[in-house]
C-alpha cells in the first residue's frame, strides 16, 4: 500500500460505504442490544479495533519506527487518515500531556448521511463514527499507544476525535 | 550465511513463531529458545541506546551478538514485533540481511492481516510457513557457492513452529 504506483489495490468506495452503514444498522438495530445501546457500540468499536491493529501493521511497514507518541499521532493525521478517510486531518491540537484533539471538518462517513429530520440525522451520525473510533484506537494500540478514542459531533459533517492516552511509555 | 532459525516475538515479548531450519551438530533445538531469549535483552538495549539518535527510526538492528557457532541478527517493527534471525558463521553482507528481514516482515504483515488470525497469538498458518520456507530457500541458494562447514547437519522442512514452543507464560 505504501508503494502506490506498484501495489495499490483499489476498493470501490461506494461498496465500502454501503458495507459500513450496513454494519452500523446491523449492530445498532439488533434486538439483543435494543435496551443497551452501549453494548452495540462496544461490538462495533471492537470490529473497528481489529481492523485498526492490522492497518497499523500494514501502513507502517516501510516507515521505520516512530520516535515518540506525537510522531505516531502525526502519522495518524496524515498517512493513516488519507488511507482510511481519503483526506488529511484539518487540525490537530494537543495539551502535551497525552490528550489530542483531531478535527476533521468533512468526515467521509458523514458527508452522505441524511434522514428525514435534523434530529434523526444527528442521532444516526453518532452511530456512524463508532467504527472509526475503533479503527483509530486499534491503529494506535498496534503502534504502542494505548488510548481512549471518543468522537464529538457538533455540526455535520464535522467531527472532533478526542484521543486520550491511558499510559505514557 | 545459512539460516538456522527464525523467531518472531510479539510486542510484550511473547513468542509468536519459532522455526528451526538446521542445527550445527547435535544441539537440541531448545538452545535456540535460549538464544532468542538472550537476544531480546540485547534488542531492548540497542533500541534504548539508539533513542534520540539519527538512526532511531531504523528497524534493522543488525548483528546483535555472535556465539561460538552462530551469529544472531535482529529486527524490530514499529509495532514492537521483533524478528530474530540465527545464522551460521559464514560471511554475509549487512544489506542482504536487511533485505531478508524486509521480505520476512512483508510476509508477516500479510499473515497478520488474515481476519481469522487472533492478533498477538502464535502463528500457525500453513501459508506463512510455506512462504518463510520459500524465502529461506531463496536466501540459501544465493549462497550455494559457499561451502558448508563440516559437521553441518541439515534438518530441512522440520517445523518447530507449534510443538517446540515453551509455554506462553514462560515469557520468553
Amino acid at each position: 500500500m505504501s508503494n502506490p504506483a506498484k501495489q495499490r489495490t483499489e476498493v470501490a468506495a461506494s461498496t465500502l460505504e454501503l458495507l459500513h452503514s450496513e454494519m452500523v444498522e446491523y449492530t445498532t438495530n439488533d434486538s439483543k442490544y435494543s435496551s443497551h445501546k452501549e453494548k452495540a457500540y462496544t461490538v462495533l468499536e471492537d470490529m473497528g479495533f481489529k481492523v485498526g491493529i492490522r492497518l497499523g501493521e500494514r501502513l507502517t511497514r516501510d516507515k521505520g519506527r516512530f520516535a515518540d507518541n506525537l510522531d505516531t499521532i502525526k502519522f495518524i493525521c496524515k498517512d493513516f487518515w488519507s488511507e482510511c478517510f481519503k483526506k488529511n486531518v484539518d487540525n490537530l491540537k494537543t495539551n502535551h500531556k497525552g490528550t489530542y484533539v483531531l478535527h476533521d471538518s468533512k468526515f467521509t462517513y458523514l458527508t452522505r448521511l441524511s434522514l428525514s429530520t435534523p434530529e434523526e440525522t444527528a442521532n444516526a451520525a453518532k452511530n456512524h463514527v463508532v467504527f472509526s473510533c475503533g479503527i483509530i484506537r486499534g491503529c494506535l494500540s498496534s503502534l504502542g499507544v494505548e488510548a481512549f478514542v471518543t468522537a464529538e459531533i457538533n455540526a455535520l459533517p464535522s467531527v472532533l476525535f478526542k484521543v486520550i492516552e491511558i499510559s505514557r511509555q | 550465511m545459512n539460516v538456522c532459525c527464525i523467531c518472531v516475538v510479539g510486542k510484550s515479548n511473547n513468542p509468536l513463531y519459532l522455526r528451526v531450519f538446521q542445527t550445527l551438530e547435535e544441539e537440541p533445538a531448545l538452545k535456540f529458545h535460549y538464544i532468542a531469549h538472550t537476544a531480546l535483552d540485547i534488542i531492548e538495549e540497542k533500541v534504548a541506546s539508539r533513542k534520540n539518535t539519527t538512526n532511531s527510526a531504523d528497524t534493522n538492528l543488525g548483528l546483535l551478538f555472535p556465539t561460538e557457532v552462530y551469529k544472531i541478527y535482529g529486527f524490530i517493527t514499529s509495532s514492537k514485533t521483533k524478528i530474530i534471525l540465527i545464522g551460521d558463521e559464514t560471511e554475509v553482507k549487512d544489506s542482504e540481511v536487511k533485505n531478508f528481514f524486509q521480505k520476512l516482515h512483508k510476509i508477516l504483515v500479510d499473515s497478520l492481516s488474515n481476519p481469522f488470525y487472533e492478533y498477538n497469538q502464535q502463528i500457525e498458518s500453513p501459508h506463512f510457513e510455506q512462504q518463510v520456507q520459500g524465502l529461506v530457500d531463496n536466501f540459501s541458494s544465493n549462497k550455494s557457492l559457499q561451502k558448508k562447514p563440516s559437521g553441518f547437519k541439515t534438518r530441512n522442512n522440520q517445523s518447530m513452529g507449534s510443538m517446540a514452543f515453551l509455554p506462553t507464560n514462560a515469557n520468553i
